[in-house]
C-alpha cells in the first residue's frame, strides 16, 4: 500500500524536527524523575538534563509517558 | 527536592520492621493509585482499571529499592516507574484490542506522486519535487527495518508497539526510527533543502 497524503505529510514533518538524540528511552526513563520535579518548580533545565529534554521532543511515547507522570504528580501534590 | 538516597524516610521505612514496612507499603499504594488514577484516565481509551497495575507496580518498586540514587523525592521516582507500567499496560490492551488488520503494516514506505490534470502551482510543485526526494532517500538511505519502523509508526502503532509486532524492544525501533529521520533530513541537507522548505510543504 502506498502512503497516504496524510502520512507523508507526517513523514515530512518527522524529519524536518529530526534532531541528534543520544539518549534511547530507557537512559531518558532514568533521568525522568529527576527533570519532572525541574519542569514541575519551573527551575532551569541544568545542563545534564538537556539530553532528556531533546529526547521528550523526539520520542513520542516518553514524552506522553512524561506528560501522565506530570498529571499523576500534580495530583499528589493537590492532595 | 533532591535527598541522599540513605537517608530517605520512605528508604527507611520500606527497609524497617514489619509492621513499619507493612504501613509504609500500604501508604505507597494509595499514592500510587490516587496518581494513576488520574493519568490513565483519558489515555488510550482508558479500558484499564488502575487497581489492575498498582500491584505490579508496586513489586517493581521493591524491587529496585537498591536503583533509588536520591536525585528525586522517592515518590516522584516511585511514581516515574508506575506510570511507565500503567501507559505501556494501557498502550497494550488498547492495540490488541484493535483489529490486526486494520492497523497491520509492511515495510514498503512507496509514496505515489499524485498527477493533476492542471498546471501544477509553483507549492505543488515544491511538494512534487520534495516527495519525489524523500521517496528516493527512503530507497537509498534506509535499511528495511528502519522502514518498517516508519510505517509502523505512521500506521499510528507507538513505538512500543512497533517493538511488540515486530519481536524487538523499545530502544531498538527509537534508535531505527531516529536514525532514518537524521539519515533522511541529511539527504534533504545535502541538496540545500533545510526543514523550513520542508515544513512548508508538510503541513
Amino acid at each position: 500500500m502506498p502512503l497516504t497524503n496524510e502520512q507523508v505529510s507526517n513523514l515530512l514533518g518527522m524529519v524536518a524536527s529530526g534532531e541528534p538524540d543520544r539518549l534511547d528511552c530507557n537512559g531518558c526513563f532514568e533521568q525522568l524523575a529527576e527533570f519532572a520535579e525541574v519542569h514541575l518548580t519551573s527551575r532551569e533545565i541544568p545542563a545534564a538534563l538537556r539530553a532528556v529534554e531533546t529526547h521528550l521532543r523526539q520520542c513520542a511515547c516518553c514524552n506522553d509517558e512524561f506528560n501522565a507522570l506530570l498529571e499523576g504528580l500534580r495530583a499528589l501534590q493537590e492532595g | 527536592m533532591t535527598s541522599v538516597a540513605g537517608e530517605d524516610p520512605w528508604l527507611e521505612r520500606l527497609q524497617g520492621d514489619v509492621p513499619q514496612r507493612n504501613a509504609a507499603v500500604a501508604e505507597l499504594r494509595e499514592l500510587i493509585l490516587r496518581g494513576l488514577s488520574q493519568s490513565m484516565s483519558h489515555r488510550y481509551g482508558s479500558g484499564l482499571n488502575p487497581e489492575d497495575v498498582v500491584q505490579e507496580a508496586l513489586i517493581k518498586i521493591l524491587n529496585s529499592l537498591d536503583k533509588f540514587e536520591g536525585r528525586s523525592r522517592f515518590t516522584t521516582w516511585a511514581m516515574t516507574i508506575a506510570t511507565r507500567i500503567g501507559i505501556s499496560e494501557l498502550r497494550r490492551k488498547h492495540f490488541q484490542d484493535v483489529s490486526l488488520d486494520s492497523i497491520s503494516f509492511d515495510d514498503s514506505l512507496r509514496i505515489e506522486l499524485a498527477v493533476s490534470k492542471d498546471s501544477p502551482s509553483g507549492e505543488q510543485l515544491d511538494r512534487r519535487k520534495i516527495t519525489q526526494l524523500l521517496q528516493e532517500l527512503i530507497e537509498t538511505s534506509l535499511t528495511d527495518r528502519q522502514k518498517l519502523a516508519i510505517r509502523g509508526l505512521l500506521e499510528g502503532l507507538p513505538v512500543e508497539e512497533v517493538a511488540r509486532r515486530t519481536g524487538s524492544n523499545r530502544n531498538a525501533v527509537y534508535k531505527l526510527f531516529h536514525d532514518a529521520r537524521i539519515r533522511l533530513r541529511a539527504g534533504f541537507e545535502r541538496v540545500g533543502i533545510g526543514p523550513d522548505d520542508i515544513n512548508g510543504v508538510s503541513a
